[in-house]
């Protein structure tokens, strides 16, 4: 996320503050983040076996390499955008959040009810909310996709698809 | 047996039905999805993958492939129409190629382009099937040390070639090979980094991830937008065929282009596209003064250089692939994938013990360039089919993308939980992009950070705690020298330039000291 101007800041104090800290710079942030757990979790496994190195050793070092070009990245500013480009979301990025949490209830309703059922809900849900269409015409739409989706991969290419309770 | 031989027997190979409609279904596809911009190569290939298991070996690698070389020449065909590059590679040829649209020349523009894509292709074929074999040879020479140097190789070069500024590339390349060590070893056995999970067991799958971070994100991305796609401009009949002028002016670009574009190949990285910037430089350059000034107008040359090149460059990046095993593109990264799926080791071994896949591929190499060239063509009604795409709503496009990206990702394992590494990699995908952070650095180091593992291990047994155990390797110490050299020198370059009076003022007006 941006690193938004708090109200009352003069301008130098705005320009030096986002000298030191921008919001590209959270990108090695995570990284190191993510270096140092994963180093933590390589250090409980064996380094050394009777044979050579454990299960651990290679681990290890790529930990340190996140870790180290993390580091590095921070001390240098590196940024994969160029310097003073604003964060920006897109003016529906709340799209974004609807599509994720559409496909993880597929990912919930897939076993249970089907794959016809749980397409239906994803195809038809994307439409209503990518196309502003009418709930009658995503949904038609969807039950369209999610009847092609299960003839092309269960009928004609025979990888079965679950058909949900009663099928 | 010889090259030839060889060839003929490839050619009776592909001469069965269902390898000759493997190879159909994946030119067109692969031209499908070069149309369709953010997809891309890579994620086609992960989310078509179920489609390759209802055949055999061969049309699975021939199917596989088709897809790849085609999304090349698909690619061209939006960015001359539409200025919308469908992929990478296409990006340069949007710049004259539009504006050849813009001056009513669309139709020459795309003839020269799937010529180029034609020659620059069939040539790349003649020599992968002369240099693979000769390399896969050489490698009879590798042992675990020349693989991990070659898998060092080329994460170094990658780091370097990627774009992105080098701590973030090996942040990158870090993340890649880490999500690489998750699951069961396979030296000592012990589970590692699965949080307890048994599906964790068999590792991260790549076609999951590929799916996630290409098709996924890409989609996130343009859901977060509004407006829908561009209108194709209408290609005249009178305008389809080059004048002489024209073809005279082509000619020339395709075989440079062509001699330059698959060398690029060998190189790791995004070499394809590497391979188009440098093929419209050097047109640049050598143009007569006349004709340098035309280049962002509607430069034909700028059209017929970048594609032949990235043609070339896909052909030549299939020969360490091939030869050792080892991919050194994303691209062809998920055509490992594909080949691993189906049991098939590519190397010299596949070239011994099944000739009819490594010879059936060949020839379906040729016959898929002679596919793609009637197919995009603008004398027939199929680019217009091919277009017609975009003709669709966007968000119809865009939910067709998401349902066969998650179907397709489902059919692969059976598995629900593909489904989630799916859309983990695709926040993952978007969050990236957000932070201008290249995301096909993950991938070759997810696919050959086994390789690196296990050939690291075995060296160090190898060389019983001896370091000096390199140098009496000579093809591994040079791999890893020109690795560290090819890393640290562009560094040392730009100290030194820096330290220069006029690097030192360039330096303080840009307050860089």
């Amino acid at each position: 996320m941006g690193v938004r101007m708090a109200a009352g800041q003069s301008p130098p104090e705005r320009t030096k503050r986002r000298s030191r800290w921008s919001w590209p710079l959270l990108a090695p942030l995570a990284f190191l983040l993510i270096g140092l757990g994963y180093t933590a979790q390589a250090l409980g496994l064996p380094l050394q076996t009777a044979l050579g190195p454990g299960a651990g050793f290679v681990p290890i070092l790529i930990g340190v390499l996140i870790i180290g070009s993390a580091a590095w990245a921070l001390v240098s500013r590196a940024a994969g955008v160029p310097p003073g480009t604003r964060f920006e979301l897109g003016e529906e990025a709340w799209r974004v959040v609807v599509l994720l949490a559409l496909l993880f209830g597929y990912v919930v309703l897939l076993v249970p009810v089907g794959h016809l059922i749980a397409a239906t809900f994803l195809g038809g849900g994307s439409l209503w909310i990518l196309g502003r269409r009418p709930w009658w015409t995503a949904a038609g739409l969807g039950i369209g996709l999610s009847i092609g989706s299960w003839v092309l991969f269960d009928l004609v290419l025979g990888l079965p698809l679950p058909a949900g309770p009663g099928w | 047996m010889d090259p030839l031989a060889n060839l003929a027997l490839g050619f009776s190979v592909l001469l069965a039905p269902e390898n000759l409609l493997a190879a159909l279904i994946g030119v067109v596809l692969g031209s499908v999805v070069g149309v369709l911009p953010g997809l891309g190569p890579i994620g086609a290939m992960a989310v078509l993958l179920p489609i390759s298991f209802t055949l055999g070996p061969t049309s699975a690698v021939i199917l596989l492939a088709g897809i790849y070389y085609g999304a090349m020449y698909g690619g061209s065909t939006t960015s001359i129409l539409l200025n919308l590059p469908g992929e990478a590679t296409s990006v340069v040829t949007a710049i004259d190629g539009y504006q050849m649209t813009k001056k009513g020349r669309a139709g020459a523009a795309l003839t020269v382009s799937a010529v180029g894509s034609f020659v620059a292709g069939t040539v790349a074929v003649v020599a992968l099937m002369f240099f693979a074999p000769a390399l896969g040879g050489f490698a009879l020479n590798f042992g675990p040390p020349e693989y991990f140097a070659l898998a060092v190789f080329s994460l170094l070069v990658l780091s370097r070639l990627s774009g992105d500024p080098l701590p973030l590339a090996l942040m990158l390349i870090g993340l890649g090979l880490a999500l690489a060590t998750v699951g069961q070893d396979l030296v000592t056995g012990t589970t590692r980094f699965t949080f307890g999970q048994m599906q964790l067991l068999q590792g991260i799958q790549l076609p999951a991830v590929a799916v996630g971070l290409f098709g996924i994100a890409e989609v996130l991305a343009v859901a977060e937008q509004r407006g829908g796609l561009p209108s194709v401009i209408p290609v005249k009949l009178r305008e389809l065929l080059p004048t002489a002028q024209e073809w005279k002016l082509s000619w020339p670009p395709i075989l440079r282009a062509t001699a330059l574009g698959f060398p690029f190949g060998l190189i790791p990285g995004p070499c394809a596209v590497i391979s188009t910037f440098a093929s419209y430089e050097l047109e640049k350059r050598l143009a007569p003064p006349d004709r340098r000034g035309e280049f962002g107008k509607g430069a034909i040359e700028g059209v017929a250089g970048p594609e032949a090149a990235n043609n070339a460059a896909a052909g030549g990046a299939l020969v360490p692939l091939l030869a050792l095993g080892i991919p050194f593109a994303a691209p062809t990264s998920m055509l490992l994938g594909g080949f691993t799926i189906h049991r098939i080791t590519p190397g010299l071994l596949m070239m011994t013990q099944h000739p009819e896949v490594f010879w059936g591929l060949i020839a379906s190499m040729y016959l898929g360039n002679v596919m793609l060239l009637i197919l995009n063509l603008p004398l027939l009604p199929l680019i217009g089919l091919f277009t017609s795409i975009l003709r669709l709503p966007k968000d119809v496009l865009l939910v067709l993308i998401l349902v066969v990206s998650i179907v397709g990702t489902y059919s692969i394992n059976n598995s629900v939980f593909d489904l989630i590494v799916m859309i983990a990699a695709g926040v993952i995908g978007y969050v990236l992009r957000k932070f201008g952070l290249n995301p096909t650095l993950l991938i070759l180091p997810l696919v050959i950070g086994e390789i690196l593992e296990s050939s690291l291990l075995q060296t160090i047994i190898l060389a019983r705690g001896e370091p000096a155990y390199l140098l009496e390797r000579p093809i591994a110490l040079a791999l890893l020298v020109l690795g560290a050299v090819v890393t640290v020198l562009p560094a040392l370059l730009a100290a030194l330039k820096l330290r220069t009076p006029a690097g030192l003022s360039a330096a303080e007006r840009a307050g860089q000291i």
